[in-house]
């Protein structure tokens, strides 16, 4: 079993206390700070491989291993089913950043960028020079009021799930890292969802359901024939004939199943993913905007905001109307979709938006400028559902409409008490792993309070102040948002009239939400520690 | 001020390595104490011990030891920063704040281990003036033991740190 370096000093001091009576080994003294500390960092790796290591010399070894392991003889039997191990993927994102003066700057290669409360590193991974006249593939300096700023592509310096971070999240320039004149960086719109290097026992499930068929029939092939493409499918509900949730096969007269009929409903991100797009709106009044989304990002959730272009205000536009349909057209073959509320989350999906702006200079009603919207969304809806009504792979008897997983967004706070005044608590470790507790809840599990205050007590904390309150927000199908709040155990209900239960909807949680105005970012998984 | 009865007797006493050279405990009034490796090994227990594990506490930049971001201070990270524009006012409050979060510690250490000889227990510890000389700041520094042992020690701080 692994420990912590906290766990390895205290084995240390334990034994020079055992051994050796007679050395001190107080905080502060020498024997503390220049070699139990020391020695514990060194000796902890060690120990860790170690214990993964001797955990793991068979697949019955791999799968019993209470820890991750990641053996070299998993890797040679997988090798026999023409199946390698996923090296995992790094997160990805852009950076916001500022800098003091209007000139040209330069950013090398391995520029690194720390987020200073979860100590996650990102990088740029090629040169970058930046101008406010670029050429070719420089990027562009802005200049908005007194503010420079220019948008700098980044990726996670491990690959790992915790590290997608959302948008406005604050970071700083690590030790060793230099720009020239650098006065702050935020990210600008969410990271992409992150992949650890898959685990023995990943590898292992992967074989399995490898070997298995991956015609699109059962829920399993499907989930097998879907993992297999670079579509990022995290998990997968299939709602079908007999399931309470299929209505759309009992639109009918007499109200009853027709078969033929499914939804799928995935998740292709680990935590909540934005994306921003650039749409054509249209002046129709004083002040008044509107335009179109459809299919620039398949099956969105909402809008988080709404932007001219290179623009630096602080808050999005207001927007005044949000208004969902859906439309089949622009597609050779299409899914049987009657309603707005069936086509939300699907690739059908259409929303009509009228905002606020005050353009300057002044234009005429019917001008059109470009507006860059930023949304919450699963990736590749889109192409997902095109697998199911393209030639090749499609059950020609069938319907299966593909859709983004309804979301509930959780958060809490939690207050840790320390052992000892010199302890420190890795409250960065502790948030990324209850990040990946919760936005890894299978369809059908509960989020419980007490699996919480185990990824708390894995870190030699005191005690856990309880109870622990844990709130979530689900976006029903027709818009509606439903509260849940629980001290033990959070459910998700069952509210069939808005796609809600627990065959369609999983748990989200970010690291950092916006505040009341919707200006700043707070803690969404709130630490304090006393 | 020196030390009575001071003795190299070091049975029934825990025992450090001593590494800040110039803290005898039978030198009458401040003594300049800088560490240093490389002279005869030694060992130090009682007062001369406990200004050593203070003076490691405090200069500690909080955040250097990887695992243990707690342990230390930042009170050389502010002082480095912005030296040559502090006063000296400004340099106690710093030595406050960061003497205030050592003490705390140190005293929960004792609360948790009460078998320690009083005069290796502190009680308090005070900034009695901060000095500079060319490019050196001297902190004069006084440490009160729970036995009632008083310490004065100058600490020079280089002004590239």
């Amino acid at each position: 079993m692994s420990e912590t370096v906290n766990d390895t000093k205290a084995r240390f001091e334990a034994f020079i206390q055992e051994s050796y009576p007679d050395a001190d080994i107080a905080p502060g003294s020498v024997l503390s700070e220049l070699l139990i500390k020391l020695s514990a960092v060194v000796h902890n790796e060690t120990y860790t491989e170690i214990q993964a290591l001797s955990q793991v010399d068979s697949v019955e070894a791999a799968l019993a291993s209470t820890t991750d392991t990641f053996s070299p003889a998993i890797d040679k039997f997988a090798s026999n089913y023409l199946t390698v191990r996923s090296q995992g993927k790094k997160s990805a994102g852009k950076l916001k950043v500022y800098v003091a003066r209007n000139r040209a700057y330069q950013v090398r290669a391995n520029t690194t960028f720390t987020q200073p409360a979860l100590n996650l590193n990102y990088l740029a991974t090629v040169d970058y020079n930046v101008s406010p006249n670029p050429e070719d593939d420089e990027l562009q300096l802005y200049t908005v009021g007194d503010q420079y700023f220019f948008i700098l592509p980044v990726e996670a310096a491990e690959a790992g799930t915790q590290y997608q971070v959302s948008n406005k999240t604050k970071f700083t320039l690590a030790t060793g890292s230099n720009i020239v004149e650098f006065v702050s960086a935020e990210a600008y719109g969410n990271f992409t969802s992150g992949l650890a290097i898959e685990t023995d026992k990943e590898l292992i499930a992967r074989i399995k359901s490898g070997l298995s068929n991956k015609g699109l029939l059962s829920p399993i092939s499907i989930e097998s024939n879907l993992q297999a493409r670079d579509l990022s499918v995290q998990s997968l509900s299939i709602v079908g004939a007999g399931d309470e949730e299929m209505k759309r096969s009992k639109e009918n007269d007499f109200n009853i199943s027709t078969l033929g009929m499914a939804d799928v409903y995935v998740r292709t991100s680990r935590g909540p993913e934005t994306v921003t797009v650039t749409v054509n709106a249209t002046k129709t009044g004083t002040g008044t905007w509107e335009l179109e989304l459809t299919d620039e990002a398949p099956g969105f959730y909402r809008i988080v905001s709404i932007f001219p272009p290179n623009s630096n205000l602080v808050g999005s536009l207001e927007i005044a109307q949000e208004a969902y349909g859906y439309s089949t057209e622009g597609y050779d073959r299409t899914n049987t979709v009657k309603s707005a509320q069936e086509a939300r989350f699907t690739r059908y999906q259409t929303c009509s938006v009228e905002f606020v702006y005050a353009e300057s200079p002044l234009l005429n009603i019917g001008d059109q400028m470009e507006v860059e919207v930023t949304v919450s969304y699963q990736p590749n809806i889109g192409e997902l559902q095109s697998i199911f009504v393209e030639d090749e792979e499609r059950i020609a008897c069938a319907d299966y409409l593909v859709k983004a997983v309804v979301p509930c967004f959780v958060s809490l706070n939690l207050m840790i008490y320390k052992k000892y005044a010199t302890d420190t608590i890795p409250t960065d470790k502790i948030k990324q792993d209850i990040f990946n507790y919760i936005n890894t809840i299978p369809f059908g599990d509960d989020l419980h309070v007490s699996k919480i205050i185990d990824i708390c007590h894995n870190y030699s904390v005191k005690r856990v102040d309880l109870p622990v309150t844990i709130n979530g927000e689900i976006l029903g199908t027709d818009g509606s948002v439903v509260s849940i709040t629980n001290t033990d155990t959070l459910q998700i209900p069952t509210d069939l009239d808005k796609g809600i239960s627990k065959n369609t909807t999983q748990f989200f949680i970010d690291y950092y939400k916006p505040d009341g105005d919707g200006i700043n970012l707070i803690d969404n998984i709130g630490i304090e520690v006393l | 001020m020196a030390i009575s009865n001071v003795s190299t007797d070091y049975s029934n006493r825990k025992r450090d390595i001593h590494i800040l050279q110039g803290v005898k405990a039978t030198q009458m009034g401040k003594a300049k104490i800088t560490p240093s490796f490389g002279k005869i090994s030694n060992y130090c227990a009682g007062v001369q011990k406990l200004v050593q594990r203070y003076t490691i506490s405090f200069f500690t930049i909080a955040g250097s030891q990887d695992h243990f971001a707690e342990f230390g201070t930042s009170f050389l990270q502010k002082i480095s920063s912005a030296r040559r524009n502090m006063t000296k006012e400004e340099i106690g409050h710093l030595f406050n704040f960061a003497n205030a979060k050592i003490i705390t510690e140190f005293k929960q250490y004792q609360a948790d281990n009460p078998d320690q000889p009083l005069d290796e227990q502190i009680a308090k510890a005070t900034l009695l003036n901060a000095s500079a000389l060319g490019d050196t700041l001297n902190l004069d520094i006084k440490i009160i033991t729970l036995a009632g042992d008083v310490v004065e020690f100058l600490l020079p701080l280089p002004e590239t740190l």
